[in-house]
């Protein structure tokens, strides 16, 4: 659904973002794009959406060229920013404003979603609402475009606790098997049980691009009260409940991936991770 | 290009932004009504009233795109499911023919309810209803919105006093080139050759050029919208 092929980008010269990056998304996978303050995780999505334009390569988005922001892309395609933009008409107006453009609009699914981040009225002024209350109203709106693709960009900032398990709860019942949802996040926890594959950008390049199930396949993510084991270990972590490890998982043991764990041991061992997934990317 | 797509833009123009182009318009028409009123002949057709009326189409057509500020705009409009082509016609069709027809009507409602007023305090008047658009002036406003239009996509902040400012500077230029050029041709040339260039300039018709000129500058300032749009990025 996405290809970025060869992708060269720099906003002043001498300070690249990305150097002959290459990527592939399909559809039906719910992916975490994660990397450092600063990596390019936005502007990688704004390239996808035709908002920013490489220098070189190219960026192909539901089989268009993205920088031509055609309609027929534009509307099987939602970006949902970071600080959401609102104009001021209410809630009711706004689906009729920007409903049309979405051919599979469901607005028994916006009614749903908006129910439950407990948004009551539909008559409220957008404007007139908080930071968090707008954008649990625009994430309703995006997840009830149907669109094939969703690039979130930190959908979870700004939300309330509670409405962070409501985020969660919306998009695994907007999942389905077309669609292709990309989150970039830095809150790893909010999205630990949802993603079934993870990006990880560094330094203009991309380190990982796996599925979950591969990761817990090669990886093994324990908590022990030490630190003996046979297996190599990439990453460790002291905390109170012991010693937090990340282990290449020559055993074949079966554990539940960490994606905090899996970005630290990504970090500090960058070629070997290339080595243990380069046949993947 | 789908017409859908358009509709939908217009649409989401007048949801949107409807109520305030209604109290702009009852506005317009309440000045209009006031000036007609208190005028000697009771009707609005001195220049200054339509200078006003073109100074308001201006700025609004140089405000029409309005995507960059606040920062967020600027991605929502873009990634609005139409093309760039679309937008681009959609916001024409709000520039030139819907703020335009706005105006007029502003113009023929405030100068009927002024001249009425008047006749009902001064029944011996006699009103006299004049409106200032000759093809000329329709023209004239039309390449100076598509010149404002394609200001307002390609700067940033406060666009139409950009664009003003830009059109002023281009004026003067140009005013002081054919300064310089016809006065240094009159100071070197002899009477003959000033006669024959005379001849010339009579034989050419102006009308038409300045039509084809206008027409051309229409076509090329929306273009320019057009690709400045395609080519914007957030």
């Amino acid at each position: 659904m996405i290809q970025l092929q060869n992708i060269n980008f720099s906003y002043q010269k001498g300070r690249t973002i990305f150097d002959d990056l290459s990527l592939s998304l399909k559809g039906g996978q719910i992916y975490g794009l994660f990397g450092k303050n600063g990596a390019g995780k936005t502007t990688l999505l704004k390239i996808m959406a035709g908002l920013r334009f490489p220098q070189s390569g190219s960026s192909i988005t539901l089989g268009q060229h993205a920088e031509l922001r055609k309609a027929e892309m534009l509307k099987d395609l939602y970006f949902l920013q970071e600080e959401v933009y609102v104009p001021a008409i209410s809630i009711r107006d706004y689906v009729k404003c920007y409903a049309p453009f979405y051919e599979n609009f469901d607005n028994e699914q916006f009614d749903e979603y908006l129910h439950l981040f407990e948004i009551a009225s539909m008559d409220d002024k957008l404007t007139a609402l908080s930071h968090g209350q707008r954008k649990k109203v625009v994430i309703s709106f995006a997840l009830a475009t149907n669109t094939k693709i969703l690039l979130m960009d930190e959908p979870t900032n700004g939300l309330d606790i509670p409405s962070k398990g409501v985020f969660r709860k919306i998009m695994t019942m907007a999942a389905n098997e077309e669609r292709l949802i990309l989150i970039s996040t830095h809150q790893v926890r909010d999205l630990q049980f949802l993603i079934d594959g993870v990006v990880i950008l560094d330094n203009g390049h991309i380190l990982l691009n796996a599925n979950a199930d591969d990761i817990t396949d090669k990886l093994c993510f324990k908590i022990t009260d030490d630190t003996a084991t046979d297996e190599p270990i990439l990453y460790c972590e002291e905390n109170l409940r012991g010693n937090l490890l990340v282990t290449e998982n020559i055993h074949h043991i079966e554990t539940k991936l960490d994606i905090e764990l899996l970005f630290n041991a990504v970090m500090m061992n960058k070629e070997r991770i290339n080595e243990l997934f380069n046949a993947k990317n | 290009m789908n017409t859908k797509n358009i509709l939908n833009l217009l649409r989401r123009y007048f949801i949107e932004g409807g109520r305030k182009d209604i109290t702009t318009f009852v506005f317009i028409v309440l000045i209009i009504t006031l000036v007609s009123f208190f005028s000697v002949s009771g009707s609005v057709g001195d220049s200054m009233m339509v200078f006003l009326l073109f100074l308001m189409g201006l700025l609004y057509a140089g405000r029409i795109f309005n995507i960059f500020q606040p920062t967020g705009r600027v991605i929502h409009y873009l990634t609005i499911p139409a093309s760039s082509i679309e937008k681009t016609i959609a916001n024409g069709f709000l520039v030139y023919i819907y703020y335009n027809v706005l105006l007029v009507v502003a113009l023929l409602l405030g100068n009927i309810l002024g001249g009425m007023a008047h006749k009902l305090l001064a029944p011996e008047y006699h009103y006299i209803f004049y409106m200032p658009f000759s093809m000329n002036n329709i023209i004239s406003i039309l390449v100076l919105e598509s010149i404002f239009l394609f200001g307002s996509i390609y700067f940033k902040q406060s666009a139409a006093i950009k664009t003003a400012l830009v059109i002023f500077a281009f004026l003067l230029f140009f005013i002081i080139l054919d300064t310089t050029l016809v006065g240094s041709y009159f100071i070197h040339s002899n009477p003959e050759s000033i006669k024959e260039a005379e001849t010339v300039f009579n034989n050419i018709n102006g009308d038409l050029i300045e039509y084809t000129a206008s027409i051309l500058a229409f076509v090329f300032f929306n273009f320019m919208t057009w690709l400045r749009l395609r080519e914007t990025e957030a």
